[in-house]
């Protein structure tokens, strides 16, 4: 397999059981293809479905996530400008990111940027009661790797989303603070064509220094 | 090939516990597309059996898709008690009805489908409206939900009354319950009052179902009915009456009538009148009229 670098800069996932030396794994992302819906419709539905079972057994609401259907939008040709990306560790999706390409700036007019429209890790790498966590920050890296698709789109790192849920940005405004990946947020700002309730969900931008700054974090030195 | 390749790279952010811990488990980020209404039917074998016949299955997929096929009519013409020809429902309706079915999964009899058609425009009291699958799987839960408790007064079609009952077959067969489970997109889903449901039809419901459907077979209300009997006894603030029937044995019905026509009862209270309305027959005994009009009868 060849090194999973994209150009210079090297995407990892965490891996929570690696030891001191070892402390990662490889990712290597790349458009989704035939293998990678393999996988979301007979392993990572399965796991949807697995979960939402114990979620009715449990008298529980399962988590939204598990409504996704990355194969459905793998299969999708009416948004013709998505790009979708898969992210391998091995021979084993663990995470997707489907982005949208030249969506206007809201922070900096006549400028456009990267529009995320789903990042996921997969089903396996968030803890539930019924599973533990297998490897962690795929999301990370693949925010990273947007950032890296921005600069090559030419939209110098910018890139834009809305926050799932509230809790997703309590999570946005904690890293805006610390890292300044995203920041800002505010309502009104429209998102995909498809989304019809992005105006009332938070909405995150990159300035463009600063997530080019991040991205160095994923410098292979 | 196919192992992961271990690396000791770590990205900057991540050499640090506390900023590992912060940023290792970013949320997903994007919203699923509303799912599509849908409609999921699980069959339990009789004692947890894993198999099913062939004549179980398909008798559970045609008659979720005759339940629906009913629902989508009334919700697009309205609701019709007595109607029950399958083939009186039209093609807009039948489109807007039909189950796309999705994989089964496996290890269960879990049967999802989907309704994707587009919303139809409706013309109803001189508006134009869009009635969507949504309505649809609304109106499949609301019958679903509410007919055991509301009973002979739940105003759904017999049709539909009598497919639902039609379950009882599978049950007789190999099956122990049918659970159906309804997802609306979640807007829809923001208003409490219009929620994903799950039914479970089993032997207990079936049994209700049964008696409603026999209920509603004997008892048939026909309107501008005239009825000759005697007035006896006239509730002016509740509007309802008491008439002794010249007929059917001298049967004492109640019923009730229309603030107008409180004059012409009170000259007709103890006289023999002739009483039109909307009558309900129980097996052809009159039980209740809603009275719209009164004709007193002289005496030859």
């Amino acid at each position: 397999m060849s090194l999973p670098i994209d150009g210079q800069y090297r995407f990892v996932a965490l891996n929570p059981y690696g030891t001191r030396d070892e402390p990662a794994v490889n990712l290597s992302i790349v458009a989704q293809d035939e293998r990678a819906a393999y996988q979301f419709r007979k392993i990572w539905n399965k796991m949807y479905t697995a979960l939402k079972e114990y979620h009715t057994s449990s008298n529980t609401d399962a988590p939204n996530w598990t409504r996704w259907s990355p194969d459905d939008w793998y299969q999708d040709k009416k948004a013709a400008d998505r790009k979708k990306f898969a992210a391998w560790a091995g021979g084993v999706v663990v995470g997707f990111l489907n982005v949208r390409n030249a969506y206007p700036s809201h922070f900096t007019p006549g400028s456009k940027l990267l529009y995320i429209e789903h990042i996921a890790t997969a089903p396996g790498n968030i803890l539930q009661d019924i599973w533990g966590i297998r490897l962690t920050a795929v999301g990370t890296s693949l925010i990273a790797f947007a950032i890296w698709k921005s600069i090559e789109f030419g939209h110098e790192g910018r890139i834009g989303l809305h926050a799932a849920d509230d809790a997703a940005a309590d999570y946005y405004d904690r890293i805006a603070k610390k890292f300044k990946i995203l920041r800002l947020s505010q309502m009104g700002i429209n998102g995909t064509p498809e989304d019809k309730r992005a105006v009332s969900r938070r909405y995150y931008e990159s300035e463009a220094t600063e997530a080019r700054a991040f991205l160095e974090g994923y410098r292979d030195e | 090939m196919n192992k992961w390749e271990a690396t000791n790279f770590l990205p900057k952010w991540a050499r640090t516990e506390e900023d590992r811990e912060l940023l290792s488990n970013m949320p997903d980020v994007g919203v699923a597309p509303d799912p599509v209404p849908s409609l999921a039917t699980r069959i339990l074998p009789i004692g947890g059996g894993s198999r099913i016949s062939a004549a179980t299955l398909s008798d559970a997929i045609l008659l979720k898709q005759r339940i629906i096929n009913y629902a989508t009519y009334e919700v697009v013409r309205g609701i019709d008690p007595t109607f029950a020809d399958l083939r009186k429902i039209d093609d807009e309706c039948l489109l807007l009805a039909r189950l796309d079915f999705e994989p089964f999964d496996e290890g269960s009899f879990v049967i999802p489908a989907e309704l994707r058609a587009a919303p139809i425009p409706v013309k109803r009291d001189g508006a134009t409206l869009l009635v969507s699958t949504t309505d649809v799987i609304e109106r499949f839960n609301e019958v679903l939900r509410d007919l055991p408790d509301k009973g002979i007064d739940m105003n759904v079609s017999i049709g539909l009354l009598t497919e639902i009952n039609a379950f009882g077959k599978l049950l007789k067969r190999e099956v122990e319950s049918v659970e159906f489970t309804t997802m609306l997109p979640q807007e829809t889903m923001l208003d409490t009052r219009r929620k994903s449901a799950r039914h479970c039809v089993d032997a207990n419901y079936l049994a209700r179902v049964e008696s409603i459907r026999k209920t509603r077979q004997r008892i048939q209300k026909i309107a501008g009915v005239p009825l000759v009997g005697t007035l006896v006894a006239v509730d002016f603030e509740n509007h309802k009456l008491k008439i002794r029937l010249d007929a059917h044995a001298q049967t004492t019905i109640i019923g009730t009538f229309l603030p107008p026509l409180e004059r012409s009862l009170l000259s007709n209270l103890m006289k023999k009148a002739q009483f039109i309305g909307t009558v309900t027959f129980d097996d052809r005994t009159p039980r209740h009229i809603d009275v719209v009009k009164v004709e007193a009868i002289r005496d030859a």
